[in-house]
């Protein structure tokens, strides 16, 4: 038996007990029929262009969600072209057979279009799995092992990223313009423009760590060749706000986007010591891995490493010569859930902590927030606030919002959220569905 | 000069292929990817056309640089595959302004012409999904002529003694693929190491050492396994193993290539020329393979072949998909210290690539020449956009 349709989220209980799931089967359904594949449907939005949602549909009725970010339309086609004949008529609950075989001859080392769609998909079947038994993901990896997450705030307002191309730097400064007066969080120009007024909101609001970029605008005026005094002094100059305001009760994170060169970082890296950020992320591209240990060696900062790598050989890489000591992992870039887990789980082994990114999306989120209180080395949560409070509320409910500063996956089944009614029959939806009918396969 | 569109062409029976069509200044430059096209198509309109329309075409290192994305960078995936088609084409339309082939542009020619090996494929191989292992063989019903990959399996000495009437001195199987589906490639018994190591062995029965013999894994193996398999082979002297592992874990391929006297050839698959550096700087091949299709194009490849030829390693250019690949990489060849033989699909080279392109080279004595008119030096047949099952999209200013 199968559960029909996506049950209702439960109420938080106020213990950190295990919840009586309200919808769990008695038995967990035999494998059999119920559970292959049947349907694999994509959403667009004009509104978002640059998001792509995802949902794999069973014989039986019951549903899994995914998505990913940057480049939607060569996604939508890869899993329309190459997924869908693949995995239609397939057993949805083998999730780490599809892993394996959706991993291409092509395109398997780093976050292309395949690796992008494939995480979509396996984030989707986890939570398929979960709809089908009852359970919240954290509960299918293996339970909590704390009942909520410390978060941080990327520094980001209300559109940043909604309406970039995957192309390079735009992803950078994208979304200043739009994000004033759309509500309080414009917490973007409010980095630049007034850090310290921004650490002191924040800490109101109970978040104790702050992710910001003030770099990255030198970096593009030099292709991150080189730094000027002035424009160092100009990109310190909100750190030294903020701990002039409220001292070290902000921990403040940086992210430089792999936009600089050597020795250009480590110029940035030096000047930056005495201001004690909590990391440097992305300093430069991840594949440049002998400089990045090179500056792992010269700063006492940690180096996080990074939102954009798939691979759990180029983490090895990156770990065995002690160039990271924060590793990221987004789940919606790097192969899903089950790469997450394993290359986190390489992480414990080098005894380093590791964080998962989300400045992706709403899924992306809800299932960050699964892992960061399932995994025994997870590190931070990172929020978006002015996405939380904005337009993630668009696309679903039953989002785990933070609170105190701290932040607990959803109970519901799965990943624990909802399409927002309605979502997939908006005026500006792209659908596109590939089913087991289809006569292509 | 300004690009003016960009096109991208689909062909029906050749599902895997996309060819790329830019247009600036009444020229148009030509360039192809394989594998994955309706991806690749969509990328290209999504996110290259609205960067490069408008754009002078001869800046093909900002081009690349740009292109290189926040995400799908350093590996051969859409983007990589999609930007390596625009790369080609871009060079292309270089060339032809400038009146300068393709060579010439890289340097001139290094060599006096490079010998072919045969890659052991009939006319269908790969074309209709994108698996490589045997269910996308295409072996056909009733093999017609060039149809190798069945004769390796079965007439290994009529088609080594084929292969030298033609004095086609080098030939590339792959008779281990059916096991390493069996085990997902984590072990391989002595009976399987047995019949796969058949082929080859009949060969030098056959013709002795006259012919070249190149053992394709497809990056199918663990360590173990792959071990095993380059120990059963040394016996047989083939000139070279390739991507015994996959080929992105170089500290993997290292593993292998200590464990055996055969060369290590790898990396068909891998993207960016910085994949390459680490390849080589960490002990992962004797001969670096690189597919001017995927690694992100005439850019990337040669910045590929400098890095071999700096390291003194030999460099050897992919060519198993379609071709405009095929003459991308005659190009690179002869502009290449480090190449010493140029890979060709006889069964595609003698068939289906000349039905799409005009002007395709010969082989003369064992060996191919690039074309030496500007650019590439070949276009598509003047009919195929007006073919039946052609599919044309294009994005313009």
């Amino acid at each position: 038996m199968v559960t029909p349709t996506r049950p209702e989220a439960a109420t938080r209980p106020e213990t950190a007990a295990l919840p009586e799931t309200p919808t769990r089967p008695e038995v967990i359904a035999p494998l059999g029929e119920d559970l292959v594949v049947s349907s694999i449907r994509t959403l667009r939005l004009e509104s978002d262009p640059t998001y792509l949602w995802v949902e794999v549909r069973t014989a039986g009725g019951a549903s899994g969600v995914g998505e990913t970010v940057l480049g939607p339309e060569a996604v939508e086609a890869y899993i329309h072209d190459s997924v869908a004949p693949y995995l239609l008529g397939k057993d949805a609950l083998r999730i780490e057979g599809h892993a394996q075989n959706l991993r291409g001859y092509l395109g398997y080392d780093g976050s292309g279009a395949e690796t992008r769609g494939n995480s979509a998909i396996d984030v989707a079947l986890w939570d398929l799995f979960g709809q089908v038994t009852g359970l919240p993901l954290y509960q299918l990896l293996g339970g909590r092992v704390r009942d909520a997450m410390r978060v941080y705030n990327t520094c980001a307002g209300y559109d940043f990223g909604r309406n970039v191309t995957l192309l390079g730097a735009g992803v950078v400064a994208a979304g200043l313009d739009d994000d004033r007066a759309k509500g309080p969080y414009d917490d973007l120009a409010a980095a630049i423009e007034r850090p310290d007024e921004l650490a002191r909101d924040l800490l109101a609001e109970g978040y104790s760590a702050m992710k910001i970029w003030p770099f990255d605008e030198a970096a593009l005026s030099t292709d991150g060749r080189s730094i000027s005094a002035a424009a160092l002094r100009e990109a310190l100059e909100p750190l030294r706000k903020i701990r002039t305001a409220v001292g070290s009760r902000m921990d403040i994170l940086l992210d430089f986007h792999g936009l600089w060169q050597w020795p250009a970082i480590l110029t940035i890296a030096q000047a930056l010591e005495e201001y004690q950020p909590l990391w440097l992320e992305d300093p430069m591209r991840w594949d440049s891995t002998d400089q990045l240990a090179r500056l792992a060696a010269s700063t006492r900062l940690p180096l996080a490493l990074s939102e954009s790598m798939s691979s759990i050989v180029r983490y090895r890489e990156l770990m065995e010569r002690h160039a990271v000591g924060v590793p990221i992992v987004d789940v919606s870039w790097c192969g899903g859930i089950s790469e997450a887990r394993k290359i986190a789980s390489l992480a414990a082994s080098h005894q380093l902590p590791v964080t998962v990114h989300e400045c992706t999306g709403p899924l992306a989120l809800a299932a960050a927030s699964h892992l960061a209180v399932h995994l025994p080395n997870a590190m931070f949560q990172e929020v978006v606030r002015a996405r939380i409070h904005g337009w993630y509320q668009e696309i679903v409910e039953g989002l785990p919002v933070p609170a105190d500063g701290l932040i607990s996956a959803p109970e519901a089944p799965g990943l624990g959220v909802r399409w927002r009614p309605g979502l997939w029959e908006r005026s500006d939806a792209h659908v596109q569905e590939s089913t087991a009918s289809d006569p292509r396969w | 000069m300004k690009i003016s569109a960009i096109e991208t062409i689909r062909l029906e029976d050749y599902p895997n292929l996309l060819l790329v069509q830019v247009h600036s200044d009444d020229l148009v430059g030509l360039g192809e990817t394989f594998f994955g096209a309706a991806a690749a198509e969509a990328y290209i309109h999504e996110s290259v056309a609205p960067y490069l329309l408008g754009k002078d075409p001869r800046r093909m290192e900002v081009h690349a640089r740009r292109l290189n994305g926040y995400v799908g960078f350093r590996t051969a995936g859409v983007e990589t595959r999609g930007n390596s088609a625009i790369d080609m084409a871009l060079w292309d339309l270089a060339g032809q302004k400038a009146g300068s082939s393709l060579t010439a542009m890289l340097g001139g020619p290094v060599n006096g012409g490079i010998p072919v090996y045969n890659t052991c494929a009939g006319p269908s191989y790969v074309r209709k999904t994108v698996e490589v292992n045997p269910s996308n063989w295409g072996i056909e019903e009733t093999p017609g002529e060039y149809e190798d990959l069945d004769a390796f399996l079965h007439r290994p000495e009529a088609l080594a003694k084929s292969l030298l009437g033609q004095s086609i001195g080098g030939m590339k199987i792959w008779p281990f693929d059916p096991a390493a589906v069996r085990s997902s490639g984590q072990e391989i018994t002595p009976q399987e190491l047995d019949k796969a190591v058949e082929p080859i062995k009949r060969v030098r029965e056959a013709v002795g050492m006259d012919i070249d013999v190149m053992i394709e894994l497809h990056g199918l193996w663990s360590v173990t396994a792959a071990t095993l398999i380059a120990r059963a082979l040394e016996p047989y002297a083939p000139k070279w193993i390739e991507d015994p592992t996959r080929v992105h874990d170089f500290a993997a391929l290292n593993d292998v290539r200590s464990s055996t006297e055969v060369p290590i050839a790898a990396g068909e698959t891998l993207g960016g020329s910085g994949s390459y550096r680490s390849l080589l700087d960490e002990g992962g091949a004797d001969v670096a393979i690189v597919d001017v299709s995927w690694v992100g194009g005439v850019t990337e490849a040669r910045l590929v072949a400098d890095l071999a030829n700096e390291r003194s390693v030999q460099v050897a250019f992919h060519n198993c998909s379609g071709p405009v690949t095929f003459v991308a990489s005659l190009h690179l060849a002869a502009a290449s210290r480090t190449a010493a033989t140029q890979e060709i699909v006889r069964a595609f080279m003698f068939g289906w690539h000349r039905d799409l392109v005009d002007d395709l080279p010969e082989l003369h004595d064992g060996q191919v020449r690039p074309p030496t008119g500007p650019g590439l030096g070949v276009a598509l047949q003047a009919d195929l956009l007006t073919r039946p099952g052609v599919s044309v999209r294009q994005s313009a200013l």
